[in-house]
Formats: C-alpha cells, sequence, structure tokens
C-alpha cells in the first residue's frame, strides 16, 4: 500500500493493469468484475441500437434544423419582440450554463432555481406562441396538394415571341393518374397500371406504353408535370426519371388584390433534371407561389424560365372529380387504343370487351374504369369548370374522418330484370360454346328451402311452404326473394355470414365482450342497407371502446397486428391474399414482401390502452401517432412505423416502410397521422377495381355455390375467372348501383343460374354454373332451421336453460361444433364426428325430439291422426318439400311394424334431421 | 477529445461525436442494466431505452463525464425500477432460479450461489456510496481496462491525477467494503463511508 505521507505526483504513470505494490489493486478488480460481471454485448445488438440512435440523433438535428429555418425564414415582429423565443433548447442550455457553472456551490443552487423558473416562463410564452406559428414551404405545400382528391392546373405560357399557349394538366394522388391537355395533345397516364396513353390526333388512334421504371415517385415525376417541366421537352418522357432539388425557398405575407386576402408568397428556386441514361441534363427554374394560408394550398404560381424571355402562369383548383380515362380528355370513343405494352401487363379494364361468350350480339359496355370502377368518379373533361379558381381558394380539403363514418344514402336502385338477362345471356352462350346443357330449373319447393337458407338462414316453416307452392302468380320467386330481402332476418344472417369471413378463427372473443355488439352493429348497416364501401370503410376507421363498439372488435380479434391486418384486409375486401409475401415474395403471384409490409404500414399506430369507468374495465381502439403501438416482448425498438424485420439479421429493427397501396402503387408519407393513414387506404381500397369484383365473387360462390375464380378469397390480376365478362359486368352494375348489396343479392337470386337443380360439385373436367351446388349449413342455419321445424325459439332453445355467456348457449355450442374456415369452398366442409354426434346424440336435440308436452312432437301426433297426413307434415317441416310416394310406403311398412304411433313418428322426425337432405342447402 | 467537449459537439449536431458518446458510454449503461436485471434481454431493452433518453436529454446533462454516468445510472436504476415493479413475480421466480443456481451454472452449491450474491449486493452497494468521480475510475479502470493515459484524456487531468484518483478510490472502496462486510445486515455502511472520504 502507497505510505500515507508520501507524494500522490511522485507516483510514475500507471502504464500497467497490475501494481504488485498495491494490494488493493487485484482485491478491487476481483469485487468489481464479480459484482458487476456481464456478458459481452451481442453485435447484433450494439449493431441494431447505435443505427437507431443515430438515425434519431439524425432526425432530432433535421427537427431542430427545420425549426431554426421557418423562424429565420420568417420575417415577423414577435422574434424582437421576443428574442428568447428564437434560441433553441441548446443555445439556452449552453449560455446557462457558465455563469452559474462559475459561481460557488450555495449560490449556483439558487441560481438554477432562479434560471428554472426564468426559463420556464419563458418557455410557456414560447410555447403559447409558437404553437400559433405557422410554418410554409415546399414540402409543406406537396403535402397538402397530397392530400388533395384531385389537382387541377392550367397553366399559360406567355413569350415575347409567338402566340401564347395553354395547358390543362390534372392530377389525383389517390387515383393515380395524371393527364394532360394541350392544343391537340392528349396524354393519359395510370400510375396504377404503369402506362402512358398518348392520343394521335394524326392517325386518330391511342398510343399506349408501359412504363419501364419501376416506380413514380410523387416529388419527382409528378410534381414535375404540375410545376416546374411543363414546357420543358422531356416532360412527356416518363421513361426516364425526374429529379427535382429544392435549391432555396424563402416566404413572406402578401396582400393579393386579385384574390382580396391575404396570401403567403412562397418563392423557391428549384433544379429540374430529366435522367437520360447516365447524363442529367436540367435546368434552373423560379417559381413564385401564392399560397392559401388556411389550407396550404397554392392558388396560383408564375414559372420565370432563366434562359428564355417566357413567364408561364398557373392557376390551380382543387375539383371533386377528374378524368377517368383518356376518353374524358376529349378523345373521340370510337378511337381504339394501340396497344404496345411490354411485360405482358394486363389492360384489364380499358380493353373492349369483344370475348368469345359474348359473340353473338350481347350488349356488354365498354369497362372503362381507372382506379374508381365507378363511373360516377369519370366526368368528361368538357364538363369540369375550367374556372375553378374563385378569389378564395376552391380547395376539397381532406373531409373529417369522423364523416366517412357515416353512411351516406344509396343512389336509387337499378333495374335488375335486364341485368339478370345479360347475365343468363352471357351463360347460356358460354354453356353452349363449351357444348354442355345445364340442369333443368329448380323445383318450387327445392328453390323455397334454398331461398329461405341463403336470404333468412333457416327453412321455412309449413305455413310459408303452403303459401308459396299455392302462389300461381308467375313472378312469385321475385316477390318472395324481395320478401326476404326486407325482413330483420335477412340482416341477421347476413351479419352471421360476414361475421365468419371478417373475424378470424381460433381467436377467443369473449376477452373483448364476445360478437353480440358486432354482429348487432353489421346487422343494423345490413338491415338499413348501407352500402357495402360506407361499411368496410367504417371498419377500418373504426375507433373507441371495444365493448361499446361493434367495428373494432375486426381489429381486436386481429390483435392490432399491423401484419395480420394487412393480410384480413387484402384478402376479405380484395380478394388477394397477401400473407404469402410477408416473409418472402409470393412464389406465384406478383406481390413483393416489400408490398405486404407496406400494406401492413398503413396500420402500426393503432394502439389499444385500458379504459377505466365507473363500473368494468375496459379497452379502447386509439391511433397512437406519438409513439406508436406498443412493442410485443419480442421487439425492442417502439416505433411509429411499420419495420419489415430483416430476414439476414432477426434482432435488427428492420426497415422502415412507406405505407404503399400494392394495386396502384400510391403511397402515403412517413409521418402521416394514424386517422389519415387508414382514411386513405379506405378510399383507396374501396375505390379499386378488385373491391367490387371481390364482393361480387364472394356472394355469387355464396348462392350459386360456385365462384368465378376458384377461390374466394384468391382472385386478383393473377388468375383467370371462369366467365370474365359475366363476373365483370357484375362488378361494374354493383359499383353503379353504389355498392348495394341487397341489389346485388337480388339479381343473383333471379339469374337462371341460381335457379337451376343442385348437382354435387363439378369436377376439374366440367362446366360451371350448370347447376346450383349443394352446400352444407353454416352452424346459425343449422341451428334456426332446428328451431323451425321443432317450432321451438330462441329462449327456449331445445329446452336448454338460458345461459349468460354466448359460448354456453346451444346457439354457441352449435357454432363451435359447426364453424369451418369461410375461405374454403362450401363442398370441402365436410361433415366431422363431432358434428353427427351433436345431432345424433345431444341431449337438447333428444329432449327436443320425444314425446312430451311442451314438444310440437306430441301435439302432431294426437291432433293428426292419418299417418301419411302426419308424414307430409314432418317432411313439409324439416325438408319443406311433401314426401313422395315411396317414401310415404316406407314410413308406412315402419309404421305396421310396431304398435306405438308416437314413436314411429319420432323416429321418423329424428330420421328427417339427421338426413343429409336437411343438413345441407340444395 | 474529452467526454464533455464530445456532448458540447453532439449538441451542435456532430454526429460523429454523438457516435462516439455513445461508444463510450454504452458499456457503462449495459453493465448496470446487466446488474440490475441479471437477464440480457432485459438488460437489453433497459440499455436501449436509457441510450434514447440519453438522447432526448442531451441538451440538460451536465457534460462532465462522472454526471453523465451518474445521470445515467440514475436513469437505469429508475427505469430497472419501474420494470421491476410491473414484474416483481417474475423477476422473483428469476432470483429463485439465480440461487438455486439455474441461471448460473459455476455456482455448484447453493451456500456458494447465496455468497456470491451477497457479495454482488454489498459491492454494489458500496459502490453507490462512492463519489461519482471514485465510481467512474474504478468501473472505467477495472471493468472497461482503459489505461490511466485514456482515462486523462477523457478527463482532460494529468495522468499523475489520475492515478492519485484512482489510488484513493481503491482506498475507499476497500475500507468501505471492509465495514459493510464486519457489519453485514447491522448498519449501513454509509455514514461510515462519508467519515473516511478524503477532503475534496
Amino acid at each position: 500500500m502507497k505510505p500515507e505521507n508520501e507524494s500522490w505526483n511522485d507516483l510514475p504513470p500507471d502504464d500497467s493493469d497490475e501494481r504488485p505494490g498495491d494490494p488493493d489493486e487485484r482485491l478491487v478488480r476481483q469485487l468489481m468484475q464479480s459484482a458487476l460481471a456481464a456478458p459481452e454485448i451481442t453485435s447484433g445488438f450494439s449493431a441494431g441500437l447505435m443505427q437507431t440512435l443515430e438515425a434519431e440523433f439524425a432526425h432530432s438535428v433535421v427537427k431542430t434544423r427545420q425549426e431554426t429555418t421557418n423562424g429565420e425564414a420568417a420575417h415577423h415582429s414577435w422574434q424582437s419582440l421576443a428574442p428568447v423565443n428564437l434560441a433553441t433548447s441548446s443555445e439556452l442550455a449552453i449560455a446557462s450554463e457558465s455563469p452559474i457553472l462559475s459561481l460557488p456551490q450555495s449560490n449556483r443552487r439558487f441560481y438554477q432555481y432562479v434560471m428554472t423558473g426564468v426559463a420556464a416562463a419563458a418557455l410557456f410564452l414560447a410555447l403559447g406562441i409558437w404553437s400559433n406559428r405557422p410554418a410554409y414551404g415546399w414540402a409543406e405545400m406537396l403535402a397538402a396538394l397530397e392530400r388533395c382528391t384531385w389537382v387541377q392546373t392550367i397553366s399559360r405560357l406567355v413569350a415575347d415571341q409567338g402566340p401564347a399557349s395553354e395547358e390543362t394538366a390534372w392530377i389525383s394522388r389517390s387515383q393515380g393518374v395524371i393527364a394532360r391537355r394541350a392544343g391537340e395533345s392528349r396524354v393519359f397516364v395510370d400510375l396504377g397500371r404503369k402506362v402512358v396513353m398518348e392520343f394521335d390526333s394524326k392517325r386518330s388512334t391511342i398510343r399506349e406504353q408501359s412504363i419501364v421504371k419501376d416506380s413514380l415517385s410523387w416529388d419527382g415525376e409528378i410534381v414535375s408535370q404540375l410545376l416546374a417541366v411543363q414546357g420543358l421537352p422531356e416532360a412527356t418522357n416518363f421513361q426516364n426519371p425526374t429529379q427535382i432539388k429544392l435549391v432555396r425557398e424563402s416566404w413572406s405575407r402578401v396582400v393579393s388584390e386579385q384574390h382580396q386576402q391575404e396570401l403567403i408568397e412562397l418563392q423557391v428556386t428549384i433544379h429540374v433534371a430529366k435522367e437520360n441514361g447516365a447524363n442529367l441534363a436540367g435546368e434552373s427554374r423560379d417559381l413564385v407561389l401564392l399560397i392559401d394560408p388556411q389550407t396550404e394550398l397554392p392558388v396560383s404560381a408564375r414559372a420565370v424560365f432563366q434562359d428564355r424571355p417566357a413567364t408561364r402562369t398557373i392557376r390551380f383548383s382543387y375539383p371533386t372529380k377528374g378524368p377517368g380515362s383518356i376518353y374524358a380528355l376529349g378523345v373521340p370513343a370510337e378511337v381504339p387504343a394501340n396497344k404496345s405494352v411490354s411485360k405482358g401487363e394486363r389492360i384489364a379494364f380499358t380493353e373492349k370487351t369483344t370475348e368469345p361468350d359474348n359473340a353473338n350480339g350481347v350488349i356488354v359496355d365498354n369497362l372503362v374504369v381507372v382506379g374508381d370502377p365507378s363511373p360516377k368518379a369519370e366526368v368528361p373533361a368538357a364538363e369540369i369548370p375550367a374556372d375553378q379558381a374563385p378569389a378564395k381558394v376552391a380547395s376539397n380539403p381532406p373531409v373529417p374522418v369522423s364523416e366517412h363514418r357515416q353512411s351516406r344514402p344509396l343512389p336509387p336502385p337499378l333495374a335488375e330484370d335486364k341485368l339478370v338477362e345479360q347475365v343468363n345471356t352471357i351463360l347460356s352462350q358460354f354453356w353452349q360454346a363449351q357444348g354442355v346443357s345445364p340442369v333443368e330449373p329448380a323445383s318450387d319447393s327445392e328453390f323455397l328451402r334454398r331461398v329461405y337458407l341463403d336470404l333468412i338462414g333457416r327453412i321455412p316453416v309449413v305455413s310459408e311452404v303452403y303459401g308459396f307452392l299455392d302462389d300461381p302468380g308467375e313472378d312469385r320467386r321475385q316477390r318472395l326473394v324481395d320478401d326476404l330481402l326486407s325482413r330483420r332476418d335477412h340482416a341477421t344472417h347476413l351479419a352471421a355470414v360476414w361475421r365468419t369471413i371478417l373475424l378470424p378463427e381460433g381467436v377467443d372473443l369473449n376477452r373483448f365482450g364476445g360478437t353480440n355488439k358486432f354482429d348487432a352493429w353489421l346487422a343494423d348497416r345490413f338491415g338499413e342497407n348501407v352500402a357495402y364501401d360506407d361499411i368496410v370503410r367504417q371498419l377500418l376507421l373504426a375507433e373507441g371502446r371495444v365493448s361499446e363498439s361493434g367495428p373494432l372488435l375486426f381489429y381486436a380479434a386481429l390483435k392490432l397486428n399491423p401484419e395480420e391486418i394487412a393480410a384480413k384486409t387484402s384478402r376479405v375486401f380484395l380478394g388477394t391474399r397477401m400473407e404469402c409475401a410477408q416473409c418472402h415474395d409470393h412464389p406465384y403471384d406478383r406481390w413483393k414482401r416489400e408490398q405486404f409490409h407496406e400494406l401492413a404500414a398503413f396500420f402500426p399506430r393503432i394502439a389499444v390502452r385500458p379504459s377505466l369507468s365507473f363500473t368494468r374495465r375496459s379497452f379502447e381502439v386509439v391511433g397512437s401517432d406519438r409513439f406508436g403501438r406498443r412493442p410485443p416482448k419480442n421487439e425492442r425498438f417502439p416505433t411509429a412505423e411499420h419495420l419489415m424485420p430483416d430476414l439476414e439479421n432477426p434482432q435488427a429493427p428492420g426497415t422502415k416502410m412507406e405505407p404503399k397501396f400494392f394495386l396502384t402503387g400510391a403511397s402515403v408519407p412517413w409521418g402521416t397521422t394514424d386517422a389519415e393513414r387508414r382514411l386513405q387506404l379506405a378510399q383507396w381500397l374501396t375505390a379499386n377495381e378488385w373491391f367490387a369484383t371481390a364482393v361480387v365473387n364472394r356472394m355469387w360462390a355464396e348462392l350459386v355455390g360456385e365462384g368465378f375464380y376458384p377461390t374466394v378469397d384468391d382472385i386478383g390480376p393473377d388468375r383467370t375467372p371462369v366467365a370474365p365478362t359475366a363476373v365483370k359486368l357484375l362488378s361494374r352494375k354493383f359499383a353503379e348501383s353504389g355498392y348495394d348489396l341487397k341489389w346485388l343479392i337480388k339479381t343473383i337470386c333471379l339469374t337462371e343460374a341460381y335457379q337451376r337443380e343442385s348437382r354435387p360439385a363439378r369436377g376439374t373436367e366440367g362446366t360451371p354454373f350448370a347447376a346450383n351446388v349443394p352446400q352444407r349449413l353454416r352452424s346459425d342455419q343449422l341451428f334456426n332451421s332446428l328451431l323451425s321445424a321443432l317450432d321451438s325459439s330462441e329462449e327456449l332453445s331445445l329446452r336448454a336453460r338460458p345461459q349468460r355467456m354466448a359460448q354456453f348457449s346451444p346457439r354457441g355450442r352449435f357454432a363451435d361444433v359447426f364453424a369451418y374456415d369461410p375461405s374454403i369452398s362450401r363442398e370441402e366442409a365436410v361433415s366431422s364426428i363431432p358434428q353427427v354426434l351433436a345431432l345424433m346424440n345431444s341431449p337438447e336435440v333428444n329432449q327436443a325430439v320425444s314425446l312430451n308436452r311442451r314438444n310440437v312432437l306430441e301435439e302432431l301426433v294426437n291432433e293428426i291422426p292419418d299417418d301419411e297426413q302426419l308424414t307430409t307434415e314432418l317432411y313439409l317441416r324439416c325438408l319443406s318439400r311433401p314426401p313422395t310416394a315411396a317414401e310415404i310406403a316406407a314410413v308406412a311398412e315402419y309404421r305396421s311394424e310396431s304398435s306405438n304411433r308416437g314413436e314411429v313418428f319420432v323416429d321418423l322426425a329424428w330420421s328427417l334431421l339427421n338426413s343429409a337432405e336437411f343438413q345441407h342447402r340444395r | 477529445m474529452t467526454d464533455a467537449e464530445l456532448v458540447r459537439l453532439a449538441r451542435e449536431h456532430d454526429s460523429e461525436a454523438w457516435k462516439t458518446l455513445c461508444g463510450r458510454y454504452l458499456p457503462v449503461v449495459w453493465r448496470y442494466a446487466y446488474a440490475h436485471m441479471q437477464d440480457v434481454h432485459l438488460a437489453e431493452d433497459l440499455a436501449s431505452e436509457v441510450m434514447l433518453a440519453f438522447l432526448k436529454n442531451i441538451h440538460q446533462i451536465d457534460p462532465n463525464a462522472p454526471c453523465i454516468a451518474g445521470w445515467l445510472r440514475t436513469v437505469v436504476r429508475n427505469k430497472a425500477a419501474d420494470h421491476l415493479r410491473q414484474s416483481y413475480r417474475i423477476k422473483g421466480q428469476l432470483q429463485l432460479l439465480s440461487l438455486n443456481g439455474t441461471l448460473r451454472p459455476e455456482s455448484t452449491a447453493p451456500a456458494t450461489a447465496l455468497e456470491s450474491e451477497e457479495t454482488r449486493v454489498r459491492v454494489l452497494e458500496v459502490l453507490e456510496q462512492l463519489p461519482p468521480k471514485h465510481r467512474l475510475l474504478l468501473e472505467w479502470k477495472y471493468l472497461e481496462g482503459l489505461r490511466v493515459r485514456e482515462i486523462a484524456l477523457r478527463l482532460d487531468e494529468s495522468e499523475k491525477g489520475i492515478e492519485a484518483l484512482l489510488y484513493r478510490a481503491r482506498r475507499v472502496f476497500r475500507r468501505c467494503f471492509d465495514l459493510a462486510e464486519h457489519n453485514s445486515g447491522s448498519a449501513s455502511t454509509d455514514s461510515l463511508c462519508e467519515e473516511k472520504l478524503p477532503p475534496k
């Protein structure tokens, strides 16, 4: 040990770890290393954390600089009045350090208190002013433009020499469309399909070219079309990427005499370059924009050419509708498209429908739908008012999310007669081309039982059977369909069907309060005939308490997991299975792994938080924009953006994904709030062509027994339907009807394909839709049919005691036993041993099918003395048809072998309820 | 470059300075987090949170190295306490497993494991009593293996000065530890250590 009196400065410098002369050295080292021993930091963790910290650091730097830049750009008096507001927190911190630290300890603490108070007061004042302080700039203007559904520009080039020229452009990021009209030139760019259509007025043709470039960025191509490169010869060249670089920007407030309001004058210098091979040629452009301070949208702009004596003025307007196709730009409808599309890209909705099954004169309109399949969105450019820029900016700022949660009134119902006739003709020609004859139309009793089960989820009672069979009217089937669709039972049944489609299997939904609220919410929507796209929009925008809000169960059941929500959303609403692309590119389809995670990036900010009330503990689903959702245990870095896991290094945070809609390539920027993300996705999704096709295919499969596509939720651009014209026609009309589900169901029920006799599912060589396909009853259909056949009610269902919890009720047990995956085709849903045993041996059924004074069977046996009449009654009750002669004979023979009449008919009822005919919808 | 200079540069948005700071202080945070959590995954979570908090508060932290380390240790301690409060049962199980030797294969007998644990806790208690600078020097020297020259550079002091400080730190540590061991369970070592501390 070092002697106490020795000077420390005499010690030799310590270049070695061991100091043999100091006995404390080894002990301290040993103790500390044993106490604070920790394993080595794993390289993956260290690298991932360092990456995150660097990114966060860079983010904070950008944020601070933006604030500083904005502060410098604005020349406002408050800066001089309150200089403390201009100081950044770092400046405050550094400035406050030196004088305080130089003080004695006792005074330092006092000054710290004082300075803390002063700083808090200054901060309070600064926040008060800062929160109201707007910031204007190029980036903010672009963000505002992105939020608009349509942006229209009318630009006028005034040159010193030569005549002035004018051109009009439309752009919609949500629809993925750029359109331009200048003189004879007409250009229409479909960004979703990456196709450029250009009208050649001399040859009177439309030239179509696919865009070779993988993706078009909003900042590059689109903005250049609007503002910068109009007038450049390369402007129409979409094959080469455009690079835009902001060189300088500044803004100030001006009072516009023309617009009679205070506007923001934003002066920017941008460098625009078209990349042509290795060369990057471009020019700088000075732009002066007038921006509405309320909406941050430009009112007008003036481009100054540095190398040319010319000025271009641009006026902005924001209509609600825009051109849906090149024909809307004034191209004559008879001009054919001269396709030269590379890569074998499908032109699904713009080609003329001249398919073989339409060869004999069936009139099918040309299906010109881009972005929004509904023709209501397609407005000829001539009808779009050219001067839509009034004194104040006539913009279409985003509608509040709450309004999108409301239901809109449906348009007047379309007449389905002509459409039914068209579908029948298309299918008959299809069968003719295949060389097959369809089966005979179903009998009235078969149709009756089928339509009851399909539309209200139960078999008809005896009086309803007699009422229909005795109806002599030729339109009795149509009237029956109308009647059933108007009943509340239809809404309830449809809700049960869609519940199985929307909610995943194998999730304990009781911890979220059960499915009652969800069922009731769906039933209310279907009962009020809310448009299908409105229902989907309300589902996707749901927020609030899980126990009180029906649609929230959709998110809660998917555990708020962005990947699961993305998979379910694409599968159910667009009929596209994306989940295969979660871990790797889809092996058979075009979907890439990035596309799946870009879709998931719409949902990372949905979070759940406990919601305390005086009576019970509940959960609340909210959009958490500040922190994102709480990371699961195995995730380390909480983030408000979706991260695509790194497959090579699972411990790494992953790649931050931009929310992008995989069908159109449209995207929203990072940092967009949860509400805006979900709203934007809901709009894109419900406006997409596959949205209507998916539900048409699903409902057709539900009713006819077989869909246009082999699997109800696996359609999409890489699949070929069996009758493409029919499915396109139905999809288009469904969109025209305002997504009226009742109208769609009625139309399908009136087609010949629905009303034909049933036959077992065809093989691969069979012809589709030649017969209706029998289907096993769903659990609700079976349970309701048992109640109908046995004259029982839900409360006294099968003599069971009422249960508080839904899953312990007889209906709940039926749902457990008879549930099956709604994605598989109905004929694949085979009967299982538990299902057979539930009907054969369950105490509830056995008790209901017995002779006691509370049962309808004893009543019937006592009241109907004639055996044949009683047999007919039981057949009508259970199978909705009278018995055949052979069946009557068989019952009579069985009756002759037994002296106990009651037991004979109990056995008959039990046999009928356990028959395959009862358990199927034929 | 000293840590204080690095902090100032980081405040002026120098990313290299920030990177160097993270590299210097992550081992301190990691070690302390692991000492509290005794679980690699939990310690990783804790270290991530603390380093992010470091970034958020870079403008408020005293740039002197002992203050930085002390601030980081305090944040680790608070966050660890939050975490343990939330999952005290799991922690209890972990401690039980630890005492049973499940998590410590080198502990062959329960008595050995218990003794080792007691020593560990005692060392941590003693470290808590040391002045921040002494503690930081001991950690840098004996846990991170820094040389005196490196320490002197980081603290902007002479090597002789660091030598002297290290000598005093070792002596105080030893005294406090001996006292704690002698009076284990009977009294706090707090006052005893303070009495023996050399004048500042």
